[in-house]
């Protein structure tokens, strides 16, 4: 799956070729980078929302829109969520039925004024978000999934029976609308506020535009911050917890803040919902509320930027179409003939679909096709069946799965597949390698190290998974500027020792400091916060992220642009944004993989991952780097880049701690040796005396008295990984 | 209200809030079993749970009610009940793993989260086209007079069907964790649960065995259908709450622990009635209170014993 960052990527900064007017990016203090071709399609969009509820002069059209409007603000925050953080949510009916109520006790109960109440319920339901992800978005999994199934359960049991409050089934009336030109909105009465000869307007006009003026707000925000770092820090997070927190990200808190402004754009949702309808009951609140705005976000494309907006427009019109064919009786209702023609054109558009899927090039056409089929017969379907009204639901459901396996990237991924098909070659011819820099020099070296250099000393450390001891009291100190080897036979502690040191695990005993200062015990992300940077034995890039991406997201802890900064893309993030790029290229020139910098990370041969990830992990101006076994699975050709690599590392002042059983290479750049064995430290030494050492032979070839048990062990520890 | 009213009330409802708790938990428990089947096999559970349990309880209201008015005896309208619902259950177990689950591997990290939501919806609206909206009423075989037992000054009142549900329930419960432990298949689907490459390594067909726990899992869910249909009116959404309700038992118990999920299930309808007795419309919002305490206390559940991810 090609990354949306990676695309947008591409064309913001400039490397098309025949970049045009319309794609002349300019500098403002706000909105900086934008580009003409942007400006003009946004004020399209301002045209379109401006002219829409005049054209449609209908009452019951209007709200339909404003419908549209609020449920697209919620999709595109669950879309947030949902589809980039990688988190379900199955209560986000609840938290815009927070929205709803907040807003409408308010301003019924409290006076409080209608604008007022806007905000105030959108902070009230992103304060519910974060109070409900507070203590459970500590833990793995999707534990999220199943608190917000008991959050909308709980909910809606407090609005049908609390109904001092909430009026329960019966409701809770009186709601008041927003008042504008002298007029509240949602009246129908006609009036020219611009004179005799201007538009009519009514207040259902007005108040679409306050919803589709909250939309286009929401909507900004959310390309801002996806397209931004925030985006590539929350799709970081998604694909790879672990990785993220080695360069000093909190995953708790991105997971925390991605959440909560979710749940803030479902307040907001809400509060336009309950001032539309002037009366909520609580039985529009159900767990369906939820699953509903699900649909929303995978059929229009979840991971996508407008896709929120694509799947809600068509999926509240597709109701209202129903009722209105079914009210009017428009079409032939029950003609057996033409129901089962277009179930059949509905079924094998679906089976073409999945065939196609599977399959890449030339028959995009037909995956075309078999699309247009699904559509076409299954809409045509409820249009000639009556019954389907009331349930529009088992469309909902019958929708959700299709779309699951045979368009999980929802129409919008299915059009934009379509329709950049041409384009996205354009750039990638773009992107022949510019530079092929051998390190004769001539690349300065753009390793920025932290600029104290500490100490790392390991005293005693211990690690116990149930009765095994992993590390059995290691003392290890790591001199600043060296490069320090670490070598074992399979099993003996070495992983075990990386994952202590930078808080994967907190030692079972012993104590660890860096420069003097206790660091074991701390998570992870404050560790690499104060230095010490990794790569990991099984690759862990962010693989849906280019590779410039994933080393601009080793930045991270030097960022200082903050949240607004990128939610209004000011200048300083323009800034950061730009210097940060810069250096993460020559990094990648540095590391003689610059023309891979677009490339997918998950594409690249293994040798290669293992460069972007010592990349990363530089970017992070570490004191000390812990390379984990960084020539497994690369061949004897990158093995000199990789000893080249290492040694220019340390030359610039970074420690290095590498782990290796490629002798050849351990032996050559380390000044000091440590070898491991059953978590116990059996050697330490310059490299020559190491090698000769007995129990170091011993250890990796078995004496003879032992053979046969080593054998044996040596066989476990290998099943064993 | 004071404390003393609290004691008097609680000890005039207590011992009727046990037994009624005990009848309902051990249906949470034996939906939850379902999840445990499922989740150690696959890592993936079946959402639409509780309606699975819901299609089950309207089949046995059609297959007895239909059996009984043509003058067959209610034991045999049963037998004939049990038995359709145990096919087509199963049917649909391995429908919803052909569908919603295998097709999704890869999908996001949770397709089968959002799938089997979307098959939950999709049978609600479906009942109700087949069967409609009114809450049916399913004859039991032991007759509608309950059993009332005085404990001095207490009263307790239990309806027959009430006793067969917890004898029931618990009888399939130690049948099904028997053939877990005992049968050549049950040890196959531990193995797989256990680590699906080896298993596969020594021959144990996977692909079978996740089928065979889809099955199992809707089949239990059958089971209760079918066994609180004559309690619970039968209605196209009564399967939502105890569904979700045996989903926190599952994540409270565990989802590997079928011991624990036992245990949480009987203790979680306890305490539900006990709630009941000071404010009926709680009962229903307390399960998922106590969950969402309970993740923030332990995310892991209460009996898990969590394994370290290797890196």
């Amino acid at each position: 799956m090609v990354s949306h960052l990676m695309k947008v990527e591409v064309q913001k900064r400039g490397f098309e070729p025949n970049g045009g007017i319309l794609r002349k990016r300019l500098n403002l203090p706000i909105f900086n980078d934008v580009s003409i071709g942007q400006i003009g399609l946004f004020l399209l969009a301002i045209v379109g929302i401006v002219v829409a509820p005049l054209a449609l002069s209908d009452g019951y059209f209007q709200q339909i829109l404003q419908t549209i409007a609020y449920y697209s603000i919620a999709a595109i925050g669950l879309n947030i969520l949902v589809g980039y953080q990688g988190q379900v949510s199955l209560g986000h009916g609840a938290l815009f039925a927070i929205g709803a109520y907040a807003s409408a006790l308010l301003t019924t109960s409290l006076g409080i004024s209608v604008w007022l109440a806007f905000a105030l319920s959108t902070a009230i339901a992103a304060l519910a978000g974060f109070l409900i992800g507070l203590p459970t978005l500590r833990a793995r999994g999707h534990f999220l999934a199943m608190v917000t199934i008991a959050l909308a359960i709980v909910t809606f049991v407090i609005a049908q029976t609390w109904t001092d409050l909430t009026g329960g089934p019966a409701g809770l009336g009186g709601i008041p609308r927003p008042d504008w030109f002298g007029t509240t909105m949602g009246s129908l009465r006609k009036f020219r506020p611009f004179g005799a000869d201007g538009p009519i307007l009514t207040g259902q006009v007005l108040y679409f535009w306050v919803c589709a003026g909250f939309l286009v707000l929401a909507q900004l925000l959310a390309i801002n911050l996806l397209t931004g770092n925030w985006g590539r820090t929350v799709s970081a997070v998604r694909q790879s917890e672990i990785a993220a927190e080695s360069v000093g990200v909190s995953v708790y808190r991105v997971k925390l803040a991605t959440f909560t402004l979710s749940a803030a754009f479902a307040g907001l949702a809400g509060s336009l919902f309950a001032h539309q309808q002037e009366y909520i009951v609580s039985d529009t609140f159900t767990f369906e509320k939820s699953v509903e705005f699900l649909v929303f976000v995978i059929l229009g494309g979840a991971r996508s930027l407008f896709g929120p907006l694509i799947g809600t427009a068509v999926l509240v019109v597709l109701p209202e179409a129903l009722k209105t064919v079914s009210a009017y009786g428009i079409l032939p209702s029950s003609d057996l003939t033409i129901q089962v023609t277009l179930l059949v054109l509905a079924l094998f558009g679906s089976l073409g679909l999945f065939v196609f899927a599977r399959q890449g090039g030339g028959i995009r056409s037909l995956r075309f096709v078999s699309g247009v089929a699904v559509v076409v017969g299954l809409i045509g379907f409820m249009l000639v069946t009556p019954q389907i009204v009331e349930h529009y639901l088992l469309v909902y459901g019958v929708l959700l799965i299709l779309f699951l396996i045979t368009m999980p990237t929802g129409m919008a991924g299915f059009l934009s597949g379509f329709f950049y098909f041409g384009r996205k070659t354009l750039s990638k011819a773009d992107w022949q390698p510019r530079f092929d820099a051998r390190l004769t020099g001539e690349v300065e070296n753009p390793i920025v190290a932290a600029p104290s250099r500490d100490e790392l000393v390991i005293n005693d450390g211990r690690m116990n998974f149930g009765g095994v001891k992993a590390l059995d009291g290691i003392t290890l100190v790591v001199k600043p500027g060296t490069v320090h080897g670490l070598i074992g036979p399979n099993g003996s502690g070495k992983s075990t020792l990386v994952n202590i040191v930078t808080g994967v695990y907190a030692p079972t005993g012993g104590q660890i400091r860096l420069g003097g200062r206790r660091i074991d015990g701390l998570a992870p992300f404050r560790i690499a916060r104060l230095g010490i940077a990794r790569t990991f034995q099984n690759i862990q890039l962010f693989k849906d992220l280019s590779v410039l991406d994933n080393v601009m997201m080793g930045f991270s802890k030097h960022r200082s642009a903050t949240f607004f900064d990128q939610a209004l893309r000011t200048r300083r993030f323009a800034r950061e944004e730009h210097a940060f790029r810069t250096r993460a290229l020559e990094l990648l020139e540095f590391l003689e993989i610059r023309h891979l910098a677009h490339e997918e990370a998950e594409s690249l041969p293994y040798g290669f991952q293992r460069l972007v990830e010592i990349g990363r992990a530089l970017a992070t101006s570490p004191s000390i780097l812990l390379l984990d076994e960084p020539a497994a699975g690369i061949n004897s050709s990158e093995l000199g880049r990789l000893a080249r690599v290492v040694e220019r590392i340390r030359d610039a002042g970074v420690t290095v701690l590498i782990i290796e059983h490629h002798m050849e290479l351990v032996m050559g750049v380390s000044s000091r040796i440590t070898a491991l064995d059953y978590g116990q430290k059996i050697a330490e030494g310059i490299p020559g005396d190491v090698q000769r050492n007995a129990r170091v032979i011993d250890a990796y070839l078995g004496s003879a008295e032992h053979s046969f048990a080593e054998l044996r062990r040596s066989k476990m520890s290998k099943t064993a990984e | 209200m004071d404390l003393a009213s609290i004691a008097e009330m609680l000890a005039q409802g207590l011992p009727q809030a046990i037994v009624s708790g005990l009848v309902y938990g051990s249906i949470y428990a034996l939906v939850a079993q379902g999840y445990y089947v499922t989740f150690s096999t696959t890592d993936t559970l079946n959402f639409a749970q509780g309606d699975f349990l819901m299609i089950a309880a309207m089949l046995s209201f059609t297959v007895l009610g239909g059996l009984a008015l043509s003058g067959v005896s209610l034991w045999l309208a049963l037998l004939a009940a049990i038995a359709v619902v145990v096919v087509v259950l199963a049917l649909m177990g391995i429908a919803v793993e052909r569908i919603a689950i295998r097709p999704l591997r890869g999908i996001f990290s949770f397709g089968w989260i959002l799938s089997t939501v979307g098959v939950a919806v999709i049978l609600r609206q479906m009942a109700e086209i087949i069967w409609g909206r009114e809450h049916m009423r399913v004859p039991s075989v032991f007759g509608d007079v309950p059993i009332r037992l005085n404990l001095g000054t207490v009263q307790i009142g239990i309806l027959p069907q009430e006793v067969f549900i917890l004898a029931a329930s618990l009888g399939a419960m130690i049948a099904v964790l028997f053939f877990l432990k005992k049968s050549r298949l049950g040890k196959a689907m531990a193995a797989v649960a256990f680590n699906a490459p080896a298993a596969a390594l020594m021959g144990i067909n996977v692909r079978h065995i996740v089928v065979l726990s889809y099955a199992l899992s809707s089949v239990l869910a059958g089971l209760a259908g079918v066994l609180v249909a004559p309690v619970l009116f039968a209605h196209a959404h009564m399967g939502t709450l105890p569904g979700l309700k045996a989903f926190a038992v599952g994540i409270i118990g565990g989802l590997g622990n079928p011991v624990g999920i036992l245990v949480v299930g009987l203790a979680l309808g306890i305490v539900e009635f006990v709630v009941a007795i000071f404010n009926a419309s709680l009962r229903d919002a307390v399960t998922f209170l106590i969950l969402i305490a309970i993740l923030a206390w332990r995310p892991m559940g209460l009996f898990d014993k969590s394994g370290r991810e290797k890196v």
